[in-house]
């Protein structure tokens, strides 16, 4: 039985139909990476999961437990939060907090964990992200890439069974990128049941074992990356992978300097540093 | 002839600071606190948009900074004993009205007005917290109340302390209103002594630096607390 079966989900803002009936099945520690134009609903499909957003139909099973996503009980969401972490796209670090506390705020205030206790697991999970050294700095004393990473501690610190990924790098600047990924690249070699909503090509190809295409508000394409990525069966696939590998191309940059962004992402093509599940 | 008697302008000092004060900062500080209440309680009926109460919140916002403050005072000072005369002549209550002390009521009155001030500032400084980090607390299990209590108001007091602060300033010195109740505040002390003496240029130009010097005070305390709350921003 796939520790999460998504069936039918439906959501819409008021007449606008954003999704038109999604069906997903994520086996435990699965990566699934899902890409799309933007408006594709592929971040309010997630965001739809642990219920950020209302959807109005749809089943979920979430490890074990069957749950009708057109009427969550209170009870349905305490259940998914609980097992569950998201890593979004603003950081959204909480900002009158350290690193650390930022870490330790969930361990303290929701899995109620003495003080010292969760500040030894808050600072395992920021030694893990590179973070320890900075575990005092406020938020707004770090990089946009060194926030992610401690939001990444703070989600693992929680001890999840799944992560939700809402676009982590897009508000990246280019050479903050491969930090972050290659933090999420420990955290799927190290077996975490992952759903990533990514424009990161490459990184899906690294880590995925299975892409999900969606356009539209509906799962256009699903399979493993190789079949995805590199013979996309559907035009909409293959005009949105042409698209984004072309916006990933060299281009110029900031007082007309040419920037190669995250250039390390186009090396990796060929060996597979994370093993297949 | 001199313009001032300086002389008598130093001996009523006493009079005006040890009395005056004390009743002055007690109106202020209590009906700040009360006001705070409010305040974030209307607030938040507000921002969640609880039916009934969110539009009782935009009235009585409406009606309390519309009104003179003064006229407040009067229509409190001689409408609830009225009232209360009345409840008791009804339900046979048997409330001492001639009893309750003026300063009582103006508890009431100024936590009324400057509730509905800071009604406003608690607002926008709590929808100043960005919703990403409400959301980062539902995803890590958090209620409400607790993403309200840890997260919400910490940041949005940071926000609203300077506008607090001139709102608490300019509480102090609406306090000189209280003497048309014939509450002995500062400027109660120095129209007793006026009243008494004919001195009546000095007496008020000794209340005056009198609240001057509450201000300063005050303006420095703010500085400070304003420095502390805002530690977790980057330093220039």
């Amino acid at each position: 039985m796939p520790f999460m079966d998504i069936k039918g989900l439906r959501m819409s803002y008021g007449s606008n139909e954003v999704l038109k009936g999604v069906d997903l099945s994520v086996e435990k520690g699965q990566r699934v990476i899902i890409m799309g134009p933007s408006g594709s609903g592929k971040s309010t499909f997630l965001r739809c999961l642990n219920h950020l957003e209302k959807s109005s139909h749809g089943e979920m099973v979430f490890d074990g437990r069957t749950i009708n996503m057109g009427k969550w009980t209170k009870s349905d969401i305490r259940f998914v939060r609980a097992d569950s972490a998201m890593v979004f796209q603003n950081y959204n670090l909480f900002a009158h907090r350290t690193a650390l506390e930022n870490v330790m705020e969930g361990l303290v205030q929701v899995k109620k964990i003495k003080a010292d206790e969760a500040r030894k697991t808050a600072e395992y999970y920021l030694d893990k992200v590179g973070m320890l050294e900075r575990n005092d700095y406020y938020p707004s004393a770090l990089s946009g890439g060194q926030q992610q990473r401690a939001a990444i501690a703070r989600a693992l610190a929680m001890n999840p069974k799944v992560v939700f990924f809402d676009e982590p790098t897009s508000a990246l600047d280019p050479e903050l990128v491969g930090e972050v990924l290659n933090v999420m690249k420990q955290v799927a070699e190290e077996g975490m049941t992952m759903l990533v909503v990514t424009h990161e090509v490459s990184f899906a190809r690294d880590v995925a074992d299975v892409v999900v295409f969606m356009d539209g508000g509906v799962v256009v394409e699903i399979g493993p990356p190789e079949q995805v990525l590199d013979n996309p069966q559907h035009e909409r696939t293959q005009k949105f992978l042409n698209m984004i590998s072309q916006d990933h191309g060299i281009g110029l940059g900031e007082e007309g300097k040419t920037v190669q962004p995250n250039a390390q992402s186009y090396t990796i093509k060929a060996k597979r540093t994370v093993p297949r599940k | 002839m001199d313009i001032l008697d300086l002389q008598f302008m130093i001996d009523c000092v006493p009079q005006i600071f040890i009395q005056g004060v004390p009743i002055a900062l007690k109106i202020g500080l209590v009906s700040f606190f009360f006001g705070l209440l409010i305040g974030l309680v209307n607030a938040l009926f507000k921002i969640y948009k609880v039916p009934v109460m969110s539009q009782l919140a935009t009235v009585y916002i409406s009606f309390f900074r519309g009104t003179p403050l003064m006229v407040q005072i009067l229509i409190f000072y001689y409408g609830i004993p009225i009232i209360l005369r009345a409840v008791n002549a009804k339900y046979g209550t048997g409330i001492d009205v001639s009893g309750v002390p003026a300063i009582d009521y103006m508890y009431i009155v100024y936590s009324l007005n400057i509730g509905s001030y800071l009604s406003e500032s608690t607002r926008s400084a709590i929808l100043s917290v960005p919703h990403g980090q409400v959301e980062a607390g539902y995803t890590l299990g958090m209620s409400t109340p607790k993403i309200l209590r840890r997260i919400i108001i910490p940041q949005a007091l940071t926000v609203a302390l300077p506008n607090y602060g001139n709102t608490f300033i300019g509480l102090l010195k609406d306090t000189s209103l209280a003497f048309i109740a014939s509450v002995p505040e500062i400027i109660g002390q120095a129209k007793i002594i006026a009243g008494r003496t004919s001195m009546f240029f000095e007496s008020y130009i000794v209340a005056a630096l009198i609240y001057w010097l509450l201000c300063i005070i005050l303006e420095q305390v703010l500085r400070i607390l304003e420095k502390r709350a805002r530690r977790h921003e980057r330093r220039a």
